[in-house]
C-alpha cells in the first residue's frame, strides 16, 4: 500500500475547529432567526419594518455574519466529506474549486443584497 | 443443541468469487466459544476451513471475524452471547482488507499504518540509572491505550476506512496516543505531524463503530479525541 | 528460495525480540515467527515480572536467588540463577527506559507485588518483588519490545513455519521453512541459528498455552540429534479456569486471593503454613488434587470438580485496577463475577522447566560435558539453562526471556565476529519436502483430530500432577502407538497456500515427539522433585537424583538418557518447606 504522507500544513485543525465554533454560531443565531421571523409579529413584517430593521448598522453587521458562517460551516463542511473519499487529485482540485467559487459568488450575492438596504 | 454456521469460504486456488457454505453442528453448548465451533468444523466436517487463532482467550489479536454482521473476537463471543434467529450463525472476515483464504484478510495495510506513527518510545535525553519516575495516574492515562491487541476489529469496522484505504485509522491512533500522552516521550510534535494530516485524525467523524467494535473494551475515540485537542491546541 | 542471513531468530515473543534487538545494524538478522510477532505466546503473561528493585520492601537479588533455587527444588543450576537474578534488576529498568508503561508506587517508582514463593530474607514472608502493569505484564512487556524491534527496524519473515534444523557434522547451519502464505520452501542459510520457540503446553488436554503452543523447537531440535535437558518438569499451574485452562494470575493470590475447598476452607494453610496461597505452584497445584481426591473439592454440574478461588473481599477497586483482565475471563467465559462469587479453577498445563540445553549464554550443549554446537543458541521457554530446576516460580519466565534472550542476542554478536558462513548441504530439505509429500499423499483414514486428542488424554492422564510408574509406561505405550499411526494422518485441504490443515498435521508430529520425550524422562526419574511427583517415589532423592537428565535419540530409536551435575553454589539443597 503506498501511503501518502502529508505534511501537517494540510491537516485540517483549524478547518475541523472553525466548523464547530461557526456550527455552534449557527445554533443559537438560527434559532433567534427563526423566532424572530417566525413568531416575533411585533417587530412587524411590513415592507417598511423590514427596510428600517435592515438599515440598523447593528442588525446589518448581524445578517453579514450570518451570510459568512452559514457559508463557511456549507462549503467547509462538504469539502470535509470530500476529503473522506480518496479522489483523483483533479477530481478534487475540482471539486474544491467549485466549492470556493460557489462560496464567494454566494457570499457576494449576500453581501450586496444585504447592502442594497 | 443444533446449530447452523454459515462461514465465508473462498479459496483463491479453486473459486472465483467468495461464497457462503453451511456446517450443521449439533451438541453445541451454549457456553461454547464461536471458535470451539471454528474448530470443530475444521477438525471434524472440513480441514481446509483457514482461520487464524492462537491464544483462545482474547489476548493475541488473531481471530477477528465478523460474526453475525459485527467484528469480534471469535474466543471471547460464546453461543449465548448472540442473538440467534434461525439456529444459524454467520462468520464472516474482517471487511475493508484484502481477503486471502477463507476467513483470512491480508493485515499488512493495517500494520504498516501502526509503523507510520512512530510506535516506541522517543525520549529526548539519555536514560537516567535507574527507572524514570511516573506518577501512577501518568501511567494509568496510558493502560488503556496499552491494552490494544492489533486485531483490527476497530479499523475495519470504521466507514472512513471503507471509503478511504489510506485512511490511518483507530488502531493506529490509539498506537499514537499511547506515545504522545507518555510523560517520558518527547516526540510529540514530530507523531502529531504525522497524524494531524489529510487521511488523518480529521477523517475521524466520532461514528463510534471502533469503540463498538473492540473486543478490549477501548473507548477509542475518546482517545482520537484528545489527539485532536493535542494537535488543535498547537494551531490556536 | 535460498535466503542468506549472519543470524536466523526463530520466534517473536519475549526471548526471540529482545536477542533481535541486541543484533547490531551491521549483521543482517532476520526474524522468523510463524504468527505475527504481537500475537507470540509471551502476551499473555499477566501477573509481572520479578526483580530485587526493592522498590515497595527491602529485597535483594540473593533473596530473590535463593527462593529460584528452593522454588526448583534444588535442580536449578546456580551459577545461572545467579546471573539472572542480578541482570534482573538492570532488564526491568532497560524495559522501562524502553518504554514499558508499569504500575508505580506513590513516589512514581515501578510498583511491585507478591508472588508464589517470593521472599524476603531466605523464606521468612513473601516479598513484593513481581513488577506489574495490571495483570497485563506480558502482553505490554510484549508490545514494547516489539516496538523496539520497529525502532531497529528488524526484519521479520510473519507466518513463516518453521520445519527443521539443517545441521551437519555438528555444526548449525540455518534452518527450513514454510511460507505459510505461498505453502512454498525457503531455506535460510545462516552463521548462526537461534531458536526462541516457546513450549509443548498443547501435548496435555488441559493447558494455559496458546494453540501454537506445540513444542516445534524442541522437537527440531531433538530429531537432529540435540539432547533434551530435564523434560520431566512440566508446570502445572495451580489456577486454571476450571475446564478451560485458561490462566488466572498468580497475581490473584499476590493481591491476597485465596483458594477455598467446598467447606470454604483455605486449605493452603495445611499444606504451607508460612506462605499459604502464595507457595510454588507445583505444591498448590498437589494441594488442589489432593483436595479434590480427599472428597473436598467443588462438584460441577457435569460431574467434574474443581476449587474456588475467592477474591470477593479484596474490593471492587483492586480487582478493576490490579486484575482486570483475569476477572474479565471469569465473567465472560463462566458468567462469573468475580466480586461476587469465587472463580473456579483446576491446574493447567503451563510451562516447560525442561528443553534444550543452553550454557547461560543461550549456547546449546549437546552433551553431558557442556560441549556447545557452532551456531546453534536457545533462548526462552524451549531453552533448559537451566534457572528453573524442577519448578519456576511465577514471574520468573518473563524474566528469563529478558536475560537470557538479550545474553544470547550478545553471544552472537561476538560468535559472528570470526564466523563464516558454512556450507549448506544439498539435501538440506529433504526431510521437510518428504514430510510434506506424506501427509499430502496419505489418504483420509486417520484424522489428525483423533490422534491429538488421544495424545492429550494420554498425557493428562498419566504424566500430570501424580505419576505412576505402571500408568506411565501404558502411557508410553500408547504414544508409540500414536507415532505409528500419525505416519498415516491425511489432510483434507491439498492446496498450496495458507495450508492449516497441513500445518496442524506437522504440529502434531512435533507434540507427539515432544510427549515421548516427557513421558520417557518421567519414567526415568525415580523420585520426587518440584512439579515431577511421582506416587511410587514420594521422596526427593539427592543421592541419586541430585542430577540434570539429558535425553538423547532420534525418532524411532530407543531414547538414551544421561546426566549431567547440578552446578552447587551458595544454597545446599534443604529439605523444601514453606
Amino acid at each position: 500500500m503506498a501511503y501518502r504522507q502529508v505534511s501537517s500544513k494540510s491537516g485540517g485543525a483549524l478547518s475541523w475547529f472553525l466548523q464547530r465554533v461557526t456550527g455552534v454560531v449557527l445554533l443559537f443565531v438560527m434559532i433567534g432567526h427563526y423566532l424572530l421571523m417566525h413568531y416575533n409579529i411585533d417587530s412587524g413584517h411590513t415592507y417598511s419594518a423590514v427596510l428600517s430593521r435592515m438599515q440598523n448598522p447593528f442588525y446589518k453587521g448581524l445578517q453579514m455574519t450570518f451570510v459568512v458562517v452559514g457559508i463557511y460551516h456549507g462549503i467547509n463542511g462538504t469539502w470535509s466529506v470530500v476529503r473522506d473519499f480518496k479522489l483523483k487529485k483533479s477530481v478534487s482540485w475540482t471539486i474544491y474549486a467549485l466549492l470556493v467559487i460557489s462560496g464567494v459568488v454566494f457570499g457576494l450575492i449576500g453581501i450586496t443584497t444585504l447592502m442594497s438596504f | 443443541m443444533e446449530l447452523t454456521v454459515r462461514i465465508q469460504r473462498y479459496d483463491p486456488e479453486k473459486d472465483s468469487a467468495p461464497h457462503f457454505e453451511d456446517y450443521k453442528l449439533d451438541n453445541v453448548n451454549k457456553t461454547d466459544r464461536i471458535l470451539d465451533l471454528l474448530n470443530r468444523i475444521k477438525w471434524e466436517i472440513d480441514g481446509g476451513l483457514t482461520y487464524r487463532r492462537s491464544c483462545t482467550h482474547g489476548i493475541c489479536g488473531s481471530d477477528a471475524v465478523k460474526i453475525n454482521g459485527r467484528n469480534r473476537l471469535a474466543c471471547s463471543v460464546l453461543v449465548q452471547d448472540l442473538k440467534i434467529s434461525k439456529s444459524r450463525i454467520q462468520i464472516e472476515p474482517i471487511p475493508a482488507l484484502p481477503l486471502q483464504k477463507d476467513l483470512l484478510v491480508d493485515m499488512s495495510s493495517f500494520f504498516e499504518k501502526y509503523e507510520i506513527v512512530k510506535p516506541y518510545l522517543i525520549p529526548k535525553d539519555a536514560p537516567p540509572e535507574r527507572e524514570r519516575y511516573q506518577s501512577n495516574e501518568d501511567a494509568e492515562l496510558l493502560f488503556e491505550s496499552a491494552k490494544c491487541i492489533h486485531c483490527g476489529s476497530c479499523s475495519t469496522s470504521c466507514p472512513s476506512l471503507w471509503v478511504n484505504e489510506n485512511y490511518i485509522g483507530p488502531a493506529a491512533f490509539l498506537k499514537a496516543y499511547r506515545f504522545i500522552f507518555d510523560t517520558r516521550d518527547d516526540a510529540t510534535a514530530e507523531r502529531l505531524d504525522l497524524i494531524d494530516s489529510a487521511d488523518g485524525l480529521w477523517r475521524c467523524h466520532t461514528i463510534f463503530n471502533c469503540v463498538e467494535a473492540c473486543p478490549k473494551e477501548i473507548d477509542i475515540t475518546w482517545h482520537i479525541s484528545q489527539l485532536k485537542k493535542a494537535a488543535l491546541s498547537r494551531e490556536i | 528460495m535460498i535466503h542468506q542471513y549472519d543470524v536466523i531468530i526463530v520466534g517473536a515473543g519475549g526471548a526471540g525480540l529482545q536477542a533481535a534487538i541486541e543484533i547490531p545494524t551491521e549483521s543482517s538478522c532476520a526474524v522468523l515467527t510463524k504468527v505475527f510477532p504481537t500475537r507470540s505466546h509471551t502476551g499473555t503473561a499477566q501477573g509481572g515480572v520479578s526483580a530485587a528493585l526493592g522498590n515497595e520492601e527491602e529485597d535483594s537479588w540473593e533473596w530473590h536467588a535463593f527462593d529460584t533455587v528452593k522454588g526448583g527444588d534444588y535442580l536449578g543450576d546456580q551459577d545461572a540463577i545467579e546471573t539472572m537474578c542480578k541482570d534482573a534488576i538492570r532488564a526491568i529498568i532497560a524495559l522501562e527506559h524502553m518504554g514499558m508503561p508499569f504500575n508505580r508506587t506513590p513516589e512514581g517508582k515501578i510498583a511491585q507485588r507478591m508472588f508464589g514463593g517470593h521472599t524476603a530474607n531466605f523464606g521468612e514472608k513473601p516479598v513484593r518483588r513481581a513488577c506489574y502493569s495490571a495483570d497485563r505484564t506480558g502482553h505490554v512487556m510484549l508490545q514494547t519490545l516489539y516496538e523496539q524491534c520497529m525502532k531497529n527496524d528488524v526484519t521479520f519473515f510473519n507466518e513463516f513455519h518453521v520445519m527443521d534444523l539443517i545441521i551437519r557434522d555438528g555444526v548449525c547451519r540455518g534452518l527450513v521453512a514454510i511460507e505459510i502464505k505461498t505453502g512454498e520452501i525457503h531455506i535460510f542459510h545462516a552463521k548462526a541459528v537461534m531458536f526462541a520457540t516457546g513450549g509443548y503446553g498443547r501435548v496435555f488436554q488441559i493447558t494455559s498455552n496458546a494453540m501454537a503452543g506445540t513444542g516445534d523447537g524442541f522437537e527440531m531440535a531433538y530429531r537432529n540429534g540435540v539432547p533434551l535437558e530435564d523434560m520431566e518438569f512440566v508446570q502445572f499451574h495451580p489456577t486454571g479456569l476450571w475446564k478451560l485452562g485458561i490462566l488466572v494470575s498468580e497475581a490473584a493470590r499476590g493481591e491476597g486471593g485465596i483458594l477455598r475447598n467446598k467447606d470454604g476452607e483455605r486449605f493452603m494453610e495445611r499444606y504451607a503454613p508460612s506462605i499459604k496461597d502464595l507457595a510454588p505452584r507445583d505444591m498448590v497445584s498437589r494441594a488442589i488434587y489432593t483436595e479434590i481426591k480427599e472428597g473436598r473439592g467443588i462438584e460441577a454440574s457435569d460431574g467434574s470438580f474443581y476449587v474456588g478461588l475467592d477474591l470477593t473481599h479484596l474490593g471492587k477497586e483492586i480487582i478493576e485496577e490490579k486484575l482486570p483482565e483475569i476477572t474479565g475471563f471469569a465473567k465472560t467465559y463462566l458468567g462469573v463475577d468475580a466480586n461476587e462469587e469465587w472463580i473456579p479453577v483446576q491446574p493447567t498445563t503451563h510451562y516447560a522447566m525442561g528443553g534444550i540445553p543452553t550454557t547461560i549464554d543461550a549456547e546449546v550443549i549437546v552433551d553431558e560435558n557442556n560441549t556447545t554446537m557452532p551456531g546453534f543458541y536457545a533462548a526462552g521457554e524451549c531453552a533448559c539453562v537451566s534457572v528453573h530446576g524442577a519448578n519456576r516460580l511465577g514471574t520468573n519466565s518473563l524474566l528469563d526471556i529478558l536475560v537470557f534472550g538479550r545474553r544470547g542476542g550478545k553471544k552472537i554478536t561476538e560468535f559472528l565476529v570470526n564466523a563464516e558462513l558454512p556450507e549448506l548441504p544439498d539435501d538440506a530439505s529433504e526431510w521437510t519436502r518428504n514430510t510434506i509429500k506424506r501427509i499430502r499423499n496419505n489418504d483420509n483414514s486417520v484424522k489428525m483430530i483423533d490422534v491429538r486428542n488421544e495424545m492429550q488424554f494420554t498425557m493428562m492422564d498419566t504424566c500430570s500432577v501424580f505419576r505412576v510408574e505402571e500408568s506411565m509406561k501404558e502411557g508410553l505405550q500408547k504414544i508409540k502407538e500414536l507415532q505409528e499411526k500419525y505416519l498415516l494422518v491425511g489432510i483434507d485441504d491439498k492446496s498450496k497456500g495458507f495450508n492449516t490443515d497441513l500445518l496442524e498435521v506437522v504440529e502434531l508430529g512435533s507434540l507427539l515427539n515432544t510427549a515421548e520425550t516427557i513421558i520417557t524422562c518421567a519414567i526415568n526419574r525415580k523420585e520426587s522433585r518440584g512439579a515431577h511427583w511421582r506416587e511410587d517415589y514420594a521422596k526427593r532423592d539427592d543421592t541419586n537424583w541430585l542430577k540434570h537428565s539429558l535425553i538423547f535419540g532420534t525418532t524411532g530409536s530407543t531414547p538414551d538418557i544421561r546426566y549431567k551435575p547440578v552446578i552447587i553454589k551458595q544454597f545446599e539443597p534443604k529439605e523444601r518447606v514453606y
